[in-house]
């Protein structure tokens, strides 16, 4: 093989490495128990135990596994069904098929705005959790008081940064074998602290232990908790299409994701509110040591740090390869690894701030869920309603104005306006940042009326706009084939 | 291909026609059944109760 060859060959490899061609069947080997275990991994990292405290801030134990259960199974049943079914049939990433639901440009305007800031803002969150475990761990080692969002903590999630960006630069295949210790790793720790638990505690003091921080209202308070777990599960929109892509049957893509994250986020939630409502801290880095014991809770707060080193690589690949799809020839010739590093910045940036970051937890968690929840709901009325399961791959991957599902500008207006519709509803019956809330709040929550809503706008709107006039490739797709050949 | 053409161009016209031939009719390519989505979303239907019931005893 001759240099040019050797170098065609690379940019084809490269390309397929990252998400730019549809896989093969041959390429799509994950199972049912493969992919669940990358679920598993992905769902037990500290901010499972962080939601699962956040949690108890406005409802006890009981409330609080309904809340949870209720919460992540709505959110993780639409979000499954918009990000992972249409990617895993086609083989396609998952930024790459949305562009028949909000146009070219229009995918770009959401990955650069929704995901990459909501993808950011776990990534610094990931980060910072594991300052604070260096810097609790550090405590213990030194006997001195370090504080809270010091120095050290700042110094903790600045090396994160840069050992999860050392991981990223060298591929997903580094970030695969890694997971694979991960998984099984996090939840023998989580059955080690539910077993903690249970001997630190008893049953009867937990079922009384009183929410860290509630409102008056006590059905607020459920709904709130609700609310907060529905967005948590939405929340794992931006990378699970990506992942379910690699799955080698619709039902090894669906069910390992709905469940493989639904139980594993539910125990390490479950462990989170119960060590928060009977130390009265909602953080796992703060109730870890005096709950698991110098040497045991230092240990797992260690491994917990490498966990989310390897979660915020895996979240970050998923996102960065989106950024590169949806950018079109703007970030194209950018090198992996610098454009990684480019989006480093901004979580390096908010590391000075811990304490901003911890704080806002909840509203960041909330307010991702406003704006992804109506995404969601567009994508599902456009793929499961109006296409009926069906994408032309080679109308999808077209240039520009030769594509049938291009739209004048790039963007498909019904998609957008889905989003604003949804997330305006969603603003206006819950806002996460004051926590003011409409009546109707109290019975329909507001991520799951948001999707609603995006989804009826986008269909209406989608009727009304293309499909009659046969534009956004509604005309396109024979019924009786897979996909078309590009005309 | 949006950004690179040639050879991965043409990688992408081959993979595009094994898709549609070789593989259509491959059970990794099917689409979700009206039966499958309705066990999914039952089964979210039957964990929201399983949760109404934690916390109604």
């Amino acid at each position: 093989m001759n240099r040019s060859e050797d170098t065609a060959t690379e940019e084809v490899e490269h390309a397929n490495t990252f998400g730019s061609l549809p896989l093969l069947k041959s390429e799509r080997v994950w199972g049912g128990m493969d992919f669940g275990w990358v679920n598993v991994a992905l769902a037990i990292a500290t901010w499972a135990f962080l939601v699962g405290g956040s949690t108890a801030a406005f409802v006890g134990f009981q409330q609080g596994i309904a809340a949870m259960m209720i919460g992540n199974a709505v959110g993780l049943c639409f979000m499954v069904l918009a990000s992972t079914v249409a990617s895993q049939r086609y083989g396609v990433e998952q930024y790459t098929i949305l562009r028949p639901v909000f146009g070219v440009a229009g995918v770009g305007i959401l990955v650069f705005t929704v995901v990459l800031l909501t993808e950011m803002g776990w990534s610094s969150l990931l980060g910072i959790m594991v300052g604070r475990a260096t810097s609790q761990v550090a405590g213990v080692a030194t006997e001195a008081e370090l504080s809270e969002y010091g120095p050290v903590v700042t110094l903790g999630a600045l090396a994160a940064i840069a050992i999860a960006w050392f991981i990223l630069s060298r591929g997903p295949v580094t970030i695969g074998r890694l997971n694979k210790y991960i998984g099984p790793g996090l939840l023998i720790i989580t059955a080690v602290l539910m077993v903690l638990l249970i001997i630190n505690t008893s049953w009867g003091q937990l079922m009384a232990a009183a929410p860290l921080e509630p409102f008056d209202d006590p059905q607020l308070n459920f709904m709130i908790a609700v609310e907060f777990n529905v967005a948590v599960g939405v929340s794992w929109y931006p990378v699970m299409g990506s992942l379910a892509r690699m799955t080698n049957s619709p039902r090894a893509a669906i069910w390992p994701a709905y469940s493989g994250l639904l139980i594993a986020t539910l125990l390490a939630q479950i462990v989170g509110m119960g060590a928060a409502l009977t130390l009265g801290n909602s953080d796992p880095t703060v109730w870890m040591i005096p709950f698991g014991g110098p040497l045991l809770g230092a240990f797992i707060l260690l491994f917990i740090c490498f966990a989310n080193i390897t979660s915020m690589s895996s979240i970050v690949y998923s996102t960065v390869l989106a950024l590169r799809q949806s950018s079109g020839r703007l970030l194209a010739g950018l090198h992996w690894k610098w454009l990684c590093a480019a989006f480093f910045v901004l979580p390096a940036v908010l590391a000075f701030f811990p304490q901003f970051m911890y704080e806002r937890f909840v509203v960041f968690v909330t307010l991702s869920g406003a704006f992804l929840a109506p995404m969601c709901g567009a994508i599902i009325v456009d793929y499961f309603i109006l296409r009926k399961q069906r994408i032309d791959l080679a109308e999808l991957y077209a240039p520009g104005a030769d594509s049938a599902y291009h739209l004048p500008g790039g963007v498909n207006w019904a998609g957008m306006a889905a989003v604003a519709a949804g997330s305006g509803f969603y603003l206006w019956i819950y806002n996460p940042v004051t926590l003011d809330t409409e009546p109707a709040f109290n019975v329909v929550t507001a991520s799951l009326p948001g999707a609603v809503i995006g989804g009826l706008v986008y269909w209406i709107l989608a009727l009304v706009l293309y499909k009659r006039r046969g534009a956004a490739g509604f005309d396109t797709t024979d019924p009786n084939r897979l996909t078309g050949n590009h005309k | 291909m949006d950004s690179s053409p040639g050879k991965v161009q043409t990688e992408l016209d081959r993979r595009i026609e094994i898709i549609h031939t070789d593989e259509a009719a491959d059970p990794s390519r099917r689409a979700l059944s009206a039966g499958d989505l309705t066990l999914y979303v039952g089964t979210t239907v039957l964990i929201c109760a399983l949760g109404v019931l934690v916390m109604v005893l």
